[in-house]
């Protein structure tokens, strides 16, 4: 398994590629159930991890409720593929929650 | 949204803290997880084994823990009063949600019919697997979806090292999360196990010749609603329509079927059971327009869709409970 | 401006309903974000996003907005390629994603939408009444009708052959930044003539109103024919181009074209064999089947009078699905594999050639980044002259990628001033200001911001996008 510092580097190197072009966000059943709200999405979830690697978010209650809200139903990879990005979007979510359910096992805040 | 962060953590605390004292997500010491085969004349190992990964037996206990986390949440967000309810979980837990569970019968019946229709389904294409009974383990798929990695790959090691044990040829499954853990996770976490896995649809779905017509009471028109892990994850989608015509079963597909399936909202109701239930009703509201009849093969979207059956007037099968009612008539509304 | 965020949520709250307020910064940070490729900074954070039901509700939230002085975005789908959704200062971001309840109304020859209804769904179901929606954006899967008819796109479609969005709108509900409702235009099919509200807010971009319900013409769906066209020169194409203009050839609704490079990417990812050169590929559409093959034998034999290697219909359904799917193939290539800057030049048509090569010229001599590679793809019979420049590296730093895409904007609307152009597609204003103030004369401009201040005295409305000063 990857340290955590190689699956930080690593995910920020694919998170990049998330251009928050938005079209796979009717296709996210939690987006669709929330009567649209954006961060409930795919987009919406890989720009949070993103951000939140990059420093400008912490891991609080409305961090934690985006990133383990996600059904990890793969609904988004299609259309992502479609477009020709082929993010895996479930996977880097999964990362994502492998460094944090760390951080939030040892009660670190921010 | 207000205590997310408290819920995950005690979430993650409480799953960790459970494999670790037991071994078992729910934290439960006595195997509930292999009543369901009484007097089914299984043996303990064979060429081809079961394993059940005891997802549709913790359904009535998943379920009373996410009614029990539900109503709890506005207590939860007091700061500090958490701490004290994981700990009084830890304490009372197995006893109070074991004796809370106890009335939900119905859940717990119809898992058990799911499992004996599927071994049934198998024994009538000529195989009959051995099951593993205490050494069913459960696969991590809820640990390694919550990033508990090193938790997920614990249980596959123990898994992989019942099924050498076992002399098993193959693992024959009843569930798409355990069989993506298997085919999938496993091989990146603890390397290939040699031995591979398969979904009891697809070997039903090998020889679906030899699969007997239903009663013609029992041949009804579902609307199929394919578990997101089996359609898309695993491309398993053209073998649970083929056991369904083989069964003498109509499958209609929704609009949004096969790859293009919509999630029944399961994975998150541990945590955020309002979001979840928006999902399942978007997807029940879909699936109930075309047929009241909805046929499932999963037991998460089984226990996530069933809840709208009396609200609806609606039947949701499982395949297993399906192939259960080939083999022993129809089951009680 | 420093704000009290509790008491803004909770002002908010009190308006639209607490459920629908969120000062979080995940979500204030996401609603900034749009498709630009720098990242959202924190002088630019959102105060708070509210996701208002209606008109009702947008009203409240603008009164409110003008009485604290406090800037509101409007937020459709974020997919502006002119940073138009990108908060240019500290606001409250307008979420316009509740207002998507569609109704058709068959008998009356129109359907009404709220503004934040997706362009794929709208499609999907005016398909259900044998209706076609005649707007083609490349982010249908997510750009709102509000935020089309607000920029009033023709995105990818010929104008000659469809018109523009405004072409269909009988009548706007929308919200003027004081917060007054105005239902304008008319309920039947005929669009009213003279000086009328429909006409001065509809491309007015998020800068005179907030757009919040639309009515819109049901045009009937049609029959189209595809052609397929390959060349050796990209030359050759615009000359094409040129030729049917001034022959007066009636217009395909869309009229794309791949140059060499692009059309290598982009066919090879469909799985056909790279095509040597440059590609044309037209839809032609009629309201009768004869009428429509007509249209695309004719339009062939007129390709035929130019240079193409090959010209033809192309009956084959799953052909035609590979060939017109490279173009978005070859759109994905540059943005997935690195940075993109992309401009829209849109000369008089007699200037086309001129224009084409002189903004391959201008990408190519960049001075903010060396070594950038020309990628030419789009709607050329628009006339659209899309010219990229292509960087092979996604971590630029922002103020490098800022710097490309200025030098990129100024050097392209140069030809856009040159050739009497103006563009088609993303709107004037945002970062294309300039670009306004070049091209127009100074009243032009100074008579746009006078209705801006008029209609918007504290510039309250999507402040940034337009310099205006209070």
């Amino acid at each position: 398994m990857k340290t955590a510092e190689e699956t930080r580097d690593m995910l920020l190197s694919e998170l990049a590629k998330c251009r928050a072009c938005r079209f796979c966000l009717d296709t996210c059943p939690t987006y669709q159930a929330s009567a649209g709200l954006e961060t409930l999405s795919s987009c919406g979830r890989l720009q949070t991890l993103r951000y939140l690697l990059m420093g400008m978010l912490r891991l609080d209650d409305s961090l934690a409720y985006i990133l383990y809200s996600c059904l990890d139903c793969k609904r988004c990879e299609i259309m992502c593929k479609s477009k020709g990005q082929g993010l895996e979007i479930t996977s880097l979510i999964q990362m994502g929650r492998a460094l944090l359910s760390d951080r939030l096992l040892k009660g670190e805040e921010g | 949204m207000k205590g997310s962060r408290r819920l995950i953590a005690q979430a993650l605390d409480t799953l960790k803290g459970n494999m670790e004292r037991t071994g078992d997500p729910m934290g439960f010491k006595n195997d509930y997880w292999t009543a369901w085969a009484e007097g089914m004349g299984l043996a303990r190992n064979g060429d081809a084994v079961l394993m059940t990964s005891r997802m549709y037996q913790m359904l009535p206990y998943v379920m009373k823990m996410t009614e029990m986390i539900s109503k709890a949440k506005p207590i939860q967000e007091i700061e500090g009063m958490g701490k004290i309810l994981s700990m009084g979980h830890r304490i009372a837990g197995e006893a109070l949600i074991r004796w809370k569970a106890k009335g939900d019968t119905e859940i717990t019946e119809r898992g058990v019919r799911a499992l004996r229709g599927a071994v049934s389904g198998l024994k009538a294409v000529g195989v009959t697997p051995g099951y593993l009974f205490e050494e069913d383990h459960y696969s991590g798929a809820l640990l390694y979806d919550l990033g508990l990695s090193r938790y997920a790959q614990h249980q596959l090691t123990k898994a992989y090292e019942t099924f050498k044990k076992s002399g098993a040829k193959e693992v024959i499954v009843t569930d798409p999360h355990t069989l993506l853990m298997l085919r999938e996770v496993a091989p990146q976490l603890v390397g290939d196990s040699g031995i591979p896995a398969r979904h009891y649809l697809e070997l039903l779905a090998e020889r679906k010749d030899r699969l007997k017509p239903v009663a013609p009471a029992l041949r009804r028109k579902y609307v199929m609603h394919d578990p997101c892990m089996m359609a898309r994850s695993l491309g398993i989608v053209d073998q649970v329509r083929g056991v369904g015509a083989s069964l003498g079963i109509t499958v209609i597909e929704p609009e949004n079927t096969k790859q293009n399936t919509m999630c029944c909202g399961g994975p998150i109701e541990y945590a955020f059971p309002e979001l979840s239930r928006g999902v399942s009703g978007l997807r029940i509201r879909e699936l109930a327009k075309i047929s009241t009849d909805i046929l499932v093969a999963c037991p998460v979207c089984l226990m996530n869709l069933y809840r709208y059956e009396k609200e609806m007037g609606l039947r949701v099968r499982d395949m297993g409970e399906v192939l259960y009612e080939a083999a022993n008539g129809e089951t009680p509304a | 401006m420093e704000l009290d965020v509790n008491k803004l949520s909770a002002d908010l709250g009190r308006l639209i309903g607490k459920e629908y307020v969120f000062v979080d910064k995940p979500t204030n940070l996401l609603y900034a974000k749009d498709v630009m490729p720098w990242d959202v900074e924190e002088q630019y954070m959102p105060y708070a996003v509210a996701r208002p039901a209606g008109a009702g509700d947008v009203s409240a939230v603008l009164r409110y907005a003008n009485e604290q002085s406090i800037p509101v975005h409007i937020h459709g789908a974020g997919t502006s390629l002119i940073g138009l959704a990108r908060p240019k200062t500290r606001a409250i971001v307008l979420d316009m994603g509740r207002m998507t309840e569609i109704t058709v109304y068959p008998e009356r020859g129109y359907f009404e939408t709220g503004a934040g209804a997706h362009i794929h769904l709208l499609r999907k179901e005016l398909a259900k009444h044998g209706a076609m929606l005649p707007i083609f954006p490349g982010s249908e899967w997510i750009a709102t009708i509000g935020g089309i008819v607000a920029v009033n796109t023709s995105a990818h479609a010929v104008d000659a052959a469809l018109g523009k969005p405004g072409d269909y709108v009988l009548g706007l509900e929308a919200v003027l930044p004081t917060g007054e409702i105005l239902d304008t235009g008319t309920e039947s099919t005929r669009r009213p003539a003279g000086i009328e509200h429909t006409k001065l807010l509809v491309g007015s971009e998020g800068l005179l109103c907030v757009i919040t319900k639309l009515r819109m013409r049901l045009v009937p769906l049609p029959y189209f024919e595809n052609i397929v066209a390959y060349y050796d020169d990209v030359d050759d194409i615009l000359d094409a181009v040129m030729a049917m203009y001034r022959q007066n050839v009636p217009p395909p609704m869309f009229f794309e074209f791949l140059d060499g490079r692009s059309a290598g990417i982009g066919f090879k990812a469909v799985g056909l064999a790279d095509p040597g050169g440059p590609v044309g590929m037209m839809t032609l559409h009629c309201w009768s089947k004869a009428g429509c093959r007509d249209l695309a034998d004719n339009f062939v034999a007129f390709l035929k009078s130019g240079r193409p290697r090959e010209a033809r219909v192309v009956d084959d359904k799953q052909e035609w699905e590979k060939i017109w799917g490279s173009r978005a193939e070859a759109g994905n290539y540059v943005y997935r594999l690195g940075s993109t800057f992309g401009s829209e030049v849109s000369p008089r048509i007699d200037k086309l050639k001129e224009a084409y090569h002189e903004a391959k010229a201008a990408i190519l001599g960049l001075e903010s980044y060396k070594d950038v590679m020309f990628h030419a793809f789009g709607h050329i019979g628009a006339p659209s002259i899309h010219a990229y420049a292509f960087v092979e590296e996604k971590d630029l730093p922002n103020d490098v990628k800022k710097a490309i895409m200025a030098e990129v904007r100024q050097k392209t609307e140069d030809i856009n001033v040159k050739y009497g152009g103006c563009g088609g597609e993303w709107g004037v204003t945002g970062q294309r200001v300039p670009f306004l103030r070049k091209r127009y004369n100074g009243a032009y401009f100074n008579l746009l911001l006078q209705l801006k201040r008029t209609l918007d005295p504290k510039n309250i409305l999507n402040r940034g996008n337009i310099e205006v000063a209070t």
